[in-house]
């Protein structure tokens, strides 16, 4: 399977983009699929309508200007060999006052996520995607403080609506989802929602982690698509029945 | 009276030691030479002292103190032994004979003093009245009679005042009566009141229960009967009368034969008790002709008393048991609901706890239920049901109370084997018990595991244990509860599935893991028999598939457990079984299946990727196309880096990739957020042009699938404008449905 995966973020505020730029390269993270840091390879900034204003190579420094002034962007970033692992992190404020405001996609290709695929590119190893997916996950829980979300969910990007049932349609959250997706944040409010620390702390998945901001993250299974082991069954009930 | 013909020594003072001289004797006409001349065990001196006359044989009956007179075994219904126990004292000096023992006018004993006449003997007799006499007669207030005869044929009889109902009863028996609060007291008296008047009230609470609101819109007479509330105990008249009476004979609190209280909580008990009688009583009023006929509603009241309860109530609970579309577990809801409003309006004039009421009210239901139990239990037959195992017994009671009456026939037909084996299968083994709550309604209780028994199950259980293979049988009642409820059910349902079919079905639950035995039990009850079919032809994937083993199988099967649930489902599970068993026998298997079932595991979204696919390959297939590999993947070197892709599908003739693409672009981005909408667009874009450029560096031909017509103009189109393709190279787009015309 080599579809997108999406985490979406719920945030009051738009995100410190600047800090999020710095932690993601700090953590290791390429910004030209060569392996560079200095020139953003790809990204697109737009202004405040949508339209893009910029589309490639350019200072990391002027990029994050960029975005940082008008909201609105995308930055794709390379984790790892070969060039097919990219992260992109979009910026996608939106000025509209309804609940529930998107600022922050993270997305990546399921493609390099999934073991013994045909070696004809790169590394598809236990270890390899092993590796993957903890350093997509330890970049979330660093940009987690700069984004400081009220909920993220995650979805595999096919279907006609590949958020329905997981994008929340009001609140309390749990009452308004029919689903978990297999990575899930949420803030010490939307815990409380959930059913309180110790509740949410018990919930059958393959991680489930209390961050230092009061966050919790959720993951339910060792990797997005195709996990070693099916997520437990109870899994949703725990947290929306 | 009889002559005898007496000698004496008029000289003598005392020939007999009576303490009466000879002379005395002469002018009383007794026997001087006999202590007791009329022989009724009574010296002739004591006799006169007693005012008596000794010449005459003893005619006073024998003296009776009644220690107890209870009901025993009333917890279950199901006890064939139903006991009402009365211990008294009896003593009478010319020695006690026999006893009989009656229940509303009925002899249920007539027998002599075991090992022979006595003057003093502790009676302690259990009544067997039958099995569901007990349960009845403990929802009224009746009399056991206890008559003991003399050897002069001398009777008394007192009456054994029971003042149980099962609420009491159980109180009792778990010791509480004595500790409640004046609140549960209360409460204690309520559900005491109603099951009372419940029991004599049928018809009334039938009509409560088809049409509530009509038959509160009846309600004519309610400040009536909250005077007589506020006031019965002050109100004179024979009806008033009769009510004081039934209460202090069912008021544990009160000793009727003392006429006073016993305890603090008396009069707690009381209030209850008339709140409760009064409940129905305003029922009745509310259905009769007119409000101005209150007494011939109360005559009409102590009528329906006076009738065989047995009767009324066991009409009242089967007609009850027929509103359509009432649920068995609720049918005494509306009656518990209306009741709770009219009680409500009573307890707020009478200071009786509104909320209490209404629980007590709630409570009566299950009064209901085992009344009904008990009738059906009758006409399954007491003799049969008591010669069950306890298990069993215990268990068919359960599922008589659950089930519909239909399945009352087939329980006759069963052999006792069957029922047997059919009980140990679908439910547990614990017997109901009484509880006690905080709030003071003493209510029956069953098991939580056996909540979900119903008659398919315990039909499909009793066949499934002649149909299948004992090995298999034993297999299936190792599973929990839920998983072989469901195999029996859905069994019994669908006569057409073969034993053959559930043989294989049980074979493959106990080779893949808990999860997905769970998963698989769903699908049954979800997809009926075409789960068990479902669930083997995955299992056999293992066979036809390289590299997928019975883990794979488990994840396959919660997947389509958590796609069979979803309403994003786009197809089937059935048809994404079907498709995937096509795959796998299809000219040796297509390859990659492993790996695409792999990618289905673990969200509704990656089953739908796997669904799009399957389908889309067999397409192809049924079209006469030959499928080489799912899941390809293809890298090429664009700009400069290495760029890895995937072809969904690859055709044989390794010129052809096909690509699915679920998704109407058009459409699909209007239902979410704009900002989501707008970013996800261009991302779908990008991901799109990179892989049309990998995959036309490796095929002549990309064929993109779409699930939808509108393909001009799309994200699709737009990618492919910016693609970079080589020369010689075409990207078709075409729909799912194309493909098989290819």
């Amino acid at each position: 399977m080599d579809e997108r995966y999406f985490i979406l973020f719920i945030a009051d505020e738009d995100p410190d983009v600047r800090s999020i730029v710095d932690r993601c390269i700090e953590m290791g993270l390429k910004t030209t699929s060569s392996g560079g840091t200095e020139r953003f390879e790809k990204y697109e900034a737009k202004d405040g309508s949508g339209s893009s204003i910029d589309v490639q190579n350019n200072e990391v420094e002027t990029v994050v200007d960029k975005i940082a002034k008008s909201k609105k962007g995308e930055l794709t970033f390379w984790y790892d060999e070969p060039q097919s692992t990219d992260l992109k992190l979009s910026f996608v404020g939106s000025k509209s006052s309804d609940w529930p405001t998107h600022r922050v996609m993270v997305s990546f290709r399921t493609l390099p996520l999934q073991v013994g695929n045909q070696s004809r590119a790169g590394d598809y190893s236990e270890a390899a995607v092993e590796s993957r997916v903890k350093t997509i996950i330890d970049v979330l829980v660093e940009i987690i403080p700069f984004v400081d979300p009220e909920y993220a969910y995650s979805t595999l990007w096919v279907g006609q609506n590949p958020v329905e049932g997981l994008q929340p349609t009001g609140k309390p959250i749990p009452k308004h989802i029919q689903e978990i997706g297999w990575l899930t944040i949420m803030s010490e409010s939307t815990v409380e929602d959930f059913g309180g620390f110790d509740h949410v702390l018990d919930t059958p998945a393959w991680c489930v982690q209390r961050l230092d901001t009061g966050h919790v993250m959720i993951v339910k299974s060792d990797r997005p698509v195709a996990p070693t082991k099916t997520p437990s069954a109870e899994l949703a009930d725990h947290l929306i029945k | 009276m009889t002559e005898r013909t007496v000698t004496s020594d008029p000289l003598a003072n005392h020939s007999d030691g009576d303490g009466l001289s000879d002379g005395r004797e002469r002018d009383l006409g007794t026997d001087p030479s006999a202590m007791d001349s009329d022989t009724d065990r009574l010296d002739d001196a004591e006799e006169l002292d007693n005012g008596e006359d000794p010449t005459m044989f003893d005619v006073s009956p024998p003296e009776i103190r009644v220690t107890n007179s209870n009901y025993v075994n009333v917890d279950d219904p199901t006890n064939p032994r139903g006991q009402y126990l009365i211990t008294a004292e009896v003593s009478d000096p010319s020695l006690v004979t026999n006893f009989t023992i009656t229940v509303d006018g009925e002899t249920y004993h007539d027998r002599g003093i075991p090992g022979g006449p006595t003057d003093r003997f502790l009676l302690s007799q259990t009544v067997t009245v039958g099995f569901g006499q007990a349960l009845l007669n403990g929802l009224q207030t009746n009399a056991l009679r206890l008559t003991v005869g003399d050897r002069y044929g001398n009777a008394q009889t007192t009456t054994g005042y029971t003042s149980s109902n099962f609420y009491i009863q159980a109180g009792r028996e778990l010791g509480a009566l004595e500790t409640l609060s004046a609140q549960e007291a209360t409460a204690l008296g309520l559900a005491s009141g109603i099951a009372k008047s419940s029991g004599s009230m049928g018809e009334t609470i039938q009509q409560a229960l088809t049409n509530p609101e009509e038959f509160l819109a009846q309600f004519t007479n309610f400040q009536q009967y909250i005077t007589l509330a506020q006031n019965l105990e002050r109100v004179p008249g024979l009806m008033v009368r009769q009510y004081q009476n039934d209460m202090r004979t069912a008021n544990p609190y009160y000793d009727i034969r003392s006429d006073q209280a016993t305890h603090e909580n008396s009069n707690d008990f009381a209030r209850g008790y008339y709140v409760g009688v009064l409940t129905f009583e305003v029922a009745l009023s509310a259905t009769g002709a007119t409000a101005g006929s209150k007494i011939k509603q109360l005559d009409r009241v102590q009528e329906l008393a006076s009738q065989p309860r047995v009767a009324r109530a066991l009409s009242y609970y089967q007609r009850a048991q027929r509103v359509p579309g009432r649920a068995v577990g609720t049918v005494t809801a509306p009656a518990a609901r209306t009741g709770s409003r009219i009680a409500a309006g009573l307890a707020r004039r009478t200071g009786v706890d509104g909320d209490l009421v209404r629980e007590t009210l709630g409570s009566t239901a299950t009064v209901g239920r085992q009344w009904w139990t008990t009738q059906r239990a009758q006409r399954f037959g007491f003799d049969r049901l008591s010669g069950l195992s306890e298990t069993s017994r215990s268990q068919v009671s359960r599922l008589l109370r659950r089930s519909d009456e239909d399945i009352d026939d087939d329980l006759r037909a069963m052999s006792d084997d069957d029922i047997g084996a059919a009980t140990q299968f679908a439910c547990g083994v614990a017997s109901p018990s009484v509880l006690y709550s905080g709030r003071g309604i003493v209510r029956q209780s069953t098991p939580d595991d056996c909540g979900s028994i119903d008659p398919d199950a315990f039909r499909g259980a009793a066949a499934l244990s002649d149909d299948i293979d004992s090995a298999r049988y034993e297999q299936l009642l190792g599973f929990n509860a839920e998983v072989r409820r469901t195999v029996a059910r859905v069994y019994n349902q669908n006569p057409d599935v073969e034993s053959r079919e559930v043989e294989k079905y049980i074979q493959t639950l106990n080779r893949v893991d808990s999860e997905g035995r769970q998963s698989a039990s769903r699908l049954v009850r979800e997809l009926g028999s075409e789960g068990f079919r479902v669930t083997n032809n995955a299992y056999e994937l293992t066979d036809t598939v390289e590299d997928i083993g019975s883990e794979d199988i488990s994840d396959l099967l919660s997947a389509y457990k958590l796609y069979s649930e979803s309403p994003q489902a786009r197809r089937s599970v059935p048809e994404i079984q079907d498709d995937l068993t096509t795959l796998a026998n299809e000219g040796g298997g297509v390859q990659g299946l492993a790996k695409a079932i792999r990618a289905g595991k673990g969200s509704v979204n990656n089953v739908k990727g796997l669904d799009g696919e399957v389908e889309a390959a067999t397409n192809l297939i049924d079209a006469g196309v030959e499928v080489r590999e799912l899941e390809f993947n293809v890298v090429a070197d664009i700009d400069g880096n290495e760029v890895a892709s995937e072809i969904d599908i690859d055709l044989a003739n390794e010129d052809t990739g096909i690509e699915i693409k679920n998704r109407d672009y058009e459409s699909a981005y209007e239902n979410m957020p704009d900002e989501i909408a707008e970013s996800a667009r261009q991302q779908d874009i990008d991901d799109l042009v990179q892989k049309i450029e990998v995959v036309t560096r490796n095929r002549d031909t990309y064929i993109i699938a779409s699930r939808t017509e509108n393909i001009e103009g799309t994200v699709i189109e737009e990618a492919i404008e910016q693609a970079n393709i080589p020369e010689g190279t075409t990207v078709e787009v075409i729909t799912i449905e194309e493909l098989k015309e290819l």
